[in-house]
């Protein structure tokens, strides 16, 4: 477990830090509280979910669309749980801390259970990770509220730059973890559409973009050689 | 705090259970279900195509201090931190920082 809390200082926790410090900049940008800014990360706890979930309450969409918008980014969790789960739960073990485990999977669990896992023994893996995703929760709730003073202390170039870590982060990632064709098209299609969406309908712009381009990837290169998640 | 108040508890089901149903199902699902089947691999499709379309609205459309950098700049720092990513092979670290820096750079010289 110590291990793990270790861990959240490595480089990757130092990126995902900078990415949170720039969504602090964004929820002042946007004239979002700082505490339902904070609360998005033990509740929501994956950023592209809490960016959306702030961004579209502040331009007062309905909350069912709100709901469906967050759930879709969050549905790439499912297979990264299961990706996580797979190296670290043992046959006999009781299920609940896997729950927890679940809870706290996101991009950079997932980063990191595929690069230090290897010299943890296989009964320390989940409590390690749990470890790792408590240190990273905590460590990201106090950088919010940095994020959020520095953008009301800095000049707006350097606060532009900070919010600009988010969506940085974003990309990259989305290109980290792509393995098929589909999925460097559902990223361009993604970005080709959500200008179009945006022109003939604001509100549904994202869903329209993610859906359709998602949608259209899938059907046009769906994959053919499996084998590749596990 | 009555509007923080009101933002958590719509957050409960629109943030929370919306995020936590997908991690709590593949906890449920984890020795029958084919992460490789149709279905998950169009869901996958569809959510990476979801957050591109959310970096790109950030790009185009921004709210607030971003606005203030021009779009041809957010769209150029963008383009180079895609750049970095694959000269520096494919690490994600090196290029988050080199976009954000690109940014910078580009507006500070170009104004």
């Amino acid at each position: 477990m110590f291990g793990g809390i270790r861990a959240a200082f490595s480089l990757p926790g130092l990126v995902m830090a900078c990415s949170f410090i720039g969504f602090g900049a964004l929820i002042h940008d946007v004239g979002f509280p700082l505490l339902a800014g904070v609360a998005t990360i033990p509740l929501i706890w994956a950023l592209p979910g809490q960016v959306l979930f702030v961004t579209m309450w502040q331009s007062g969409v309905a909350l069912p669309l709100i709901a469906a918008a967050v759930s879709l980014t969050a549905v790439r969790l499912l297979p990264m749980t299961i990706g996580v789960l797979a190296q670290v739960r043992l046959k006999q073990a009781s299920r609940a801390p896997e729950f927890l485990l679940g809870h706290f999977t996101a991009v950079t669990i997932w980063v990191l259970s595929l690069t230090s896992l290897h010299d943890v023994s296989a009964q320390r893996k989940l409590p390690w990770l749990v470890g790792l995703g408590t240190a990273l929760m905590g460590f990201m709730m106090l950088v919010v509220p940095a994020g959020y003073y520095l953008a009301d202390s800095l000049p707006p170039a350097l606060a532009a730059a900070m919010v600009f870590f988010t969506p940085a982060f974003f990309l990259l990632s989305l290109l980290s973890g792509a393995i098929w064709r589909f999925d460097y098209a559902a990223i361009a299609l993604g970005c080709v559409l959500l200008p179009i969406a945006r022109y003939y309908a604001p509100d549904f712009d994202l869903l329209i973009a993610g859906v359709g381009g998602g949608t259209l990837a899938f059907i046009c290169l769906r994959p053919r050689r499996k084998g590749l998640l596990k | 705090m009555t509007g923080v108040a009101l933002i958590v508890a719509a957050m409960i089901p629109a943030g929370f259970i919306a995020t936590y149903m997908w991690r709590a199902l593949a906890v449920v699902a984890v020795t029958r279900i084919d992460p490789e089947s149709d279905l998950l691999l169009w869901v996958r499709a569809v959510s990476t195509a979801l957050v591109a379309a959310l970096v790109m609205r950030m790009i185009i459309a921004p709210s607030g201090v971003l606005a203030t950098i021009a779009v041809e700049h957010r769209f150029a720092a963008a383009v180079i931190g895609v750049g970095v990513f694959y000269a520096a092979s494919r690490s994600t670290q090196i290029a988050t920082f080199a976009t954000v820096f690109a940014l910078a750079l580009l507006h500070l010289v170009l104004g």
